[in-house]
């Protein structure tokens, strides 16, 4: 469902921050696609893509109020911490076999934004997407391998029956063509990246883990809204 | 090439003696920002561990260059995120999720936080979670079943065939306002744990409404929830087995009633 709430992102995890449901409510409704769309596409279950979304989301709800923009955007949070839930259910249950191509194929070939997408976050979207499939086929695997499924380059190195330092070559390679690309683009300004950091601070590495400790959950009101 | 006085290829030599893991002899050969250039992209993506994230991790506090280049780096690696496509989450997903937040089912996570190693989830709180998740999609699938006016046989999410759960668990009432309208519906879950999800449709209204069962004769305030633009779906966990709930009943903030829902009509 579309979200009609036209409050920031920001403003709602704000408001979500101090205890304003339905805040929380069209925050889910604005991001519940993108989080599902992301778990199902590294999990490609359902059942268990639900399961994962849905706790991306009350993650965020619950810690609404640590988020710090300085850190990394909104929608840079919600999807990192999906996949970071996803790629640890997917190590629960491994082995099972996984093709970096479904996600290629998926990503590339989608080109239905969802229509409360605003025009910048839809247009970065499609250079993303630009981005990776400039990328040589095989250097764009690996990188598939380690951004949506975790892999480490001595398990691309084995995924792919290659050498570690041919693994390492090709992520270092087909990631530094990506930042190359957005750049020229200048697909770093809006929705993509976080606020500027204030001067004298440099911002922490989205890509790790985060938060690294979770903060006391607050207490939970018997009720809640849509 | 390093230098005699580069602190950062001492830390080079002990993670690679220490640490023994693949590739660490070569760093021995590498500057500070060399190395740091080398792994750059897999620091970035997240899939950097053990001795050689921390060398480089070391070599970034003292780097403004390298911090930059990673930074830059890890923004392209969270870019590659968006291209998954956008995908609409099965039905009823929002009410589960809406009714997970509000019983804690979250703190019993399938996966773990981030970083921190995988959990093991103790066997009754995984069996716990099925069994709630079960009457969460069966009653969510049976909001949607009643809504759209079909008699409520077998009551089965559709994602979720294989959690069928029989007509004396779930109870379904329309709520109708004074005028007997329908504005709305009420899913009963009898059981351990005893669930009551709650759906109302008014246009153009908002406020805080509250929501009573009557159990054995009293009735008694269970929970209240924000109605937004006319509608709203709440769902909360009931004290007892549920199975003696008459009839619920939503109230105003000034405490009129607004609908009520029959369960032995």
């Amino acid at each position: 469902m579309a979200s009609t709430d036209t409050r920031s992102d920001e403003a709602l995890l704000g408001a979500m921050a101090i205890g304003d449901e339905s805040a929380g409510v069209a925050f889910v409704r604005r991001y519940q696609r993108r989080a599902f769309g992301l778990a199902l596409s590294i999990l490609g279950d359902a059942d268990l893509a639900e399961d994962i979304a849905q706790e991306a989301l009350v993650r965020t709800w619950r810690h609404a109020q640590v988020y710090d923009s300085r850190r990394a955007s909104v929608t840079t949070w919600v999807l990192t911490i999906t996949r970071n839930l996803a790629i640890d259910a997917l190590r629960m249950r491994r082995p099972v076999p996984i093709d970096p191509d479904d996600i290629i194929n998926l990503g590339i070939a989608s080109g239905e934004p969802d229509p409360s997408d605003v025009a910048q976050r839809t247009d970065t979207t499609a250079r993303v997407r630009t981005a990776l499939a400039s990328v040589p086929h095989e250097q764009r695997r690996a990188l598939v391998l380690s951004a949506f499924y975790g892999f480490t380059a001595e398990e691309i190195s084995r995924q792919e029956s290659i050498p570690l330092g041919t693994a390492k070559t090709r992520i270092r390679a087909g990631l530094g063509k990506v930042r190359m690309l957005l750049a020229a683009e200048g697909s770093y300004e809006g929705a993509l990246a976080p606020p500027r950091a204030p001067s004298g601070t440099s911002r922490p590495m989205p890509s790790q883990p985060q938060p690294a400790t979770e903060p006391a959950d607050p207490p939970l009101p018997q009720e809640h809204v849509s | 090439m390093t230098t005699p006085h580069d602190p950062f290829a001492d830390n080079i030599g002990r993670g690679a003696s220490t640490a023994g893991t693949a590739g660490a002899g070569d760093r021995g050969h590498l500057t500070g920002c060399e190395f740091l250039d080398s792994v750059a992209a897999e620091l970035a993506l997240g899939s950097l561990s053990g001795a050689a994230r921390s060398v480089a991790l070391a070599h970034l506090d003292t780097c403004d260059d390298c911090r930059g280049l990673v930074e830059e780096l890890s923004t392209a690696a969270d870019a590659l995120l968006l291209v998954a496509p956008e995908v609409d989450p099965p039905a009823g997903f929002e009410v589960r999720l809406l009714a997970r937040r509000a019983n804690g089912l979250a703190t019993a996570a399938v996966a773990p936080a981030p970083v921190a190693p995988a959990p093991v989830v103790p066997a009754p709180v995984v069996r716990l979670r099925r069994r709630a998740r079960a009457v969460l999609a069966a009653a969510a699938a049976a909001i949607v079943i009643a809504a759209a006016g079909v008699a409520v046989g077998v009551a089965v999410a559709p994602q979720r065939s294989q959690t069928a759960i029989s007509n004396s668990q779930v109870r379904v009432a329309t709520l109708r306002s004074a005028t007997k309208s329908a504005v709305g519906d009420v899913v009963l879950t009898a059981g351990s744990p005893s669930w009551v999800l709650m759906t109302l449709h008014r246009p153009g209204w908002s406020g805080w409404v509250y929501c009573l069962v009557k159990e054995n004769g009293h009735s008694k305030l269970v929970g209240s929830f924000w109605v937004h633009d006319g509608s709203g779906s709440w769902a909360v966990r009931l004290g007892g087995s549920g199975s003696d709930v008459t009839s619920a009943q939503v109230e105003s903030s000034n405490g009129s009633v607004y609908a009520t829902a029959d369960f032995t009509s």
